[in-house]
């Protein structure tokens, strides 16, 4: 039930725009909660790699006195891939394509992120 | 020999590499014979630290003293009593090498010279050839243990030092470290 809701809200996520190809809800400790994931994407890695982005982010902005962490933006020639905390014990990351507006990147990110929150409570 | 410790990994390995009562009086047994081997045996150990281009400039001008120090733990092997002191005193000498900068493959390419010299030592020094096997076998348990117990220590720089300051927690370390590995 809550993994079919969490679900939802990822393929809701990918749905909304055409630029955002997959993206994976995460724990802190690098677990899969759930995920809609291109083919060929590999969920294990992935998720565990997240997880330390965000660990680090957290970490840096702290270093340096920037408060809480708000997300990690990873950019590429081929596009971007963001990471936020969705609560306290999980990560959500969205993988998008180049073309993508950034506003609409994050206010559809932070928007499934707090449904996702509300759901792991 | 009897273990005391209650960390469950140092128990189970106790377990499974199978320390007994009879490893101990076996070197109790042997200890005459190999006791006075050990300095030249040292000496050989040194020889060899001395001609790596990595390891020499770790050891320059104190070749006499860590001789000493390395010939006082070779022969605490023999000694018995193989408690909590024998532990504590490993995971010491590992947290000094941590840091001494010792990077951890070089204690290990150190303990490998010791099980390599093993057998030639002791089968030209033991008279009875059961005895010689025994302590063979003992021999090498401990040294496993000892490495063990030091290279903890630089598992604990790793994950209390470095991943401590970059956020990882250990059970995300756990994860990173055995991501990938298919079964
Ligand atoms: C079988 C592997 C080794 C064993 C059993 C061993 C044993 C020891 C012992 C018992 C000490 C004294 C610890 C104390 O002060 O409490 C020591 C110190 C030291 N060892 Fe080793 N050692 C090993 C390998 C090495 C290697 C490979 C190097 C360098 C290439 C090395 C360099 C040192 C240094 C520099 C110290 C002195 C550290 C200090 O006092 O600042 N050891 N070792």
């Amino acid at each position: 039930m809550r993994e079919d809701q969490i679900r939802t809200i990822l393929t809701d996520l990918n749905g909304g725009s055409a630029d955002i190809e997959a993206s994976a809800l995460i724990s802190t400790d690098g677990l899969i909660i759930s995920s809609a994931l291109a083919a060929g994407m590999d969920e294990d890695r992935i998720s565990a790699m997240v997880a330390a982005m965000l660990s680090l982010g957290e970490r840096t902005a702290a270093e340096l006195s920037r408060g809480n962490l708000e997300q990690v933006m990873i950019s590429g020639t081929q596009g971007h891939v963001l990471i936020i905390h969705a609560g306290n014990d999980a990560v959500l990351c969205t993988i998008a394509g180049k073309q993508i507006k950034l506003g609409l990147l994050f206010i559809d990110a932070s928007r499934a992120a707090k449904a996702a929150t509300a759901i792991l409570r | 020999m009897q273990l005391q410790s209650n960390d469950p990994n140092i128990q189970t390995f106790w377990h499974v590499c199978g320390l007994d009562k009879d490893d101990e009086s076996i070197l109790w047994t042997v200890r005459g014979y190999i006791l006075p081997l050990i300095p030249g045996l040292t000496d050989a150990f040194y020889e060899t630290l001395a001609t790596d281009p990595q390891t020499a400039p770790l050891i320059e001008g104190r070749v006499e003293q860590l001789k000493r120090t390395h010939v006082a733990w070779l022969e605490s092997l023999f000694n018995g009593g193989y408690g909590a002191d024998f532990i504590r005193r490993q995971q010491q000498i590992g947290e000094v090498h941590v840091r001494a900068k010792i990077p951890p493959t070089f204690v290990a390419a150190s303990m490998s010279f010791l099980r390599g010299a093993l057998p030639d030592v002791l089968a030209a020094n033991i008279a009875d050839k059961d005895d010689a096997k025994a302590a063979m076998g003992t021999l090498l348990r401990l040294f496993d243990l000892c490495q063990f117990l030091i290279d903890r220590s630089y598992d604990g720089t790793l994950s209390d030092g470095l991943m401590g300051n970059l956020g990882i927690s250990p059970a995300l370390l756990a994860r990173l470290q055995t991501v990938g590995k298919k079964i």
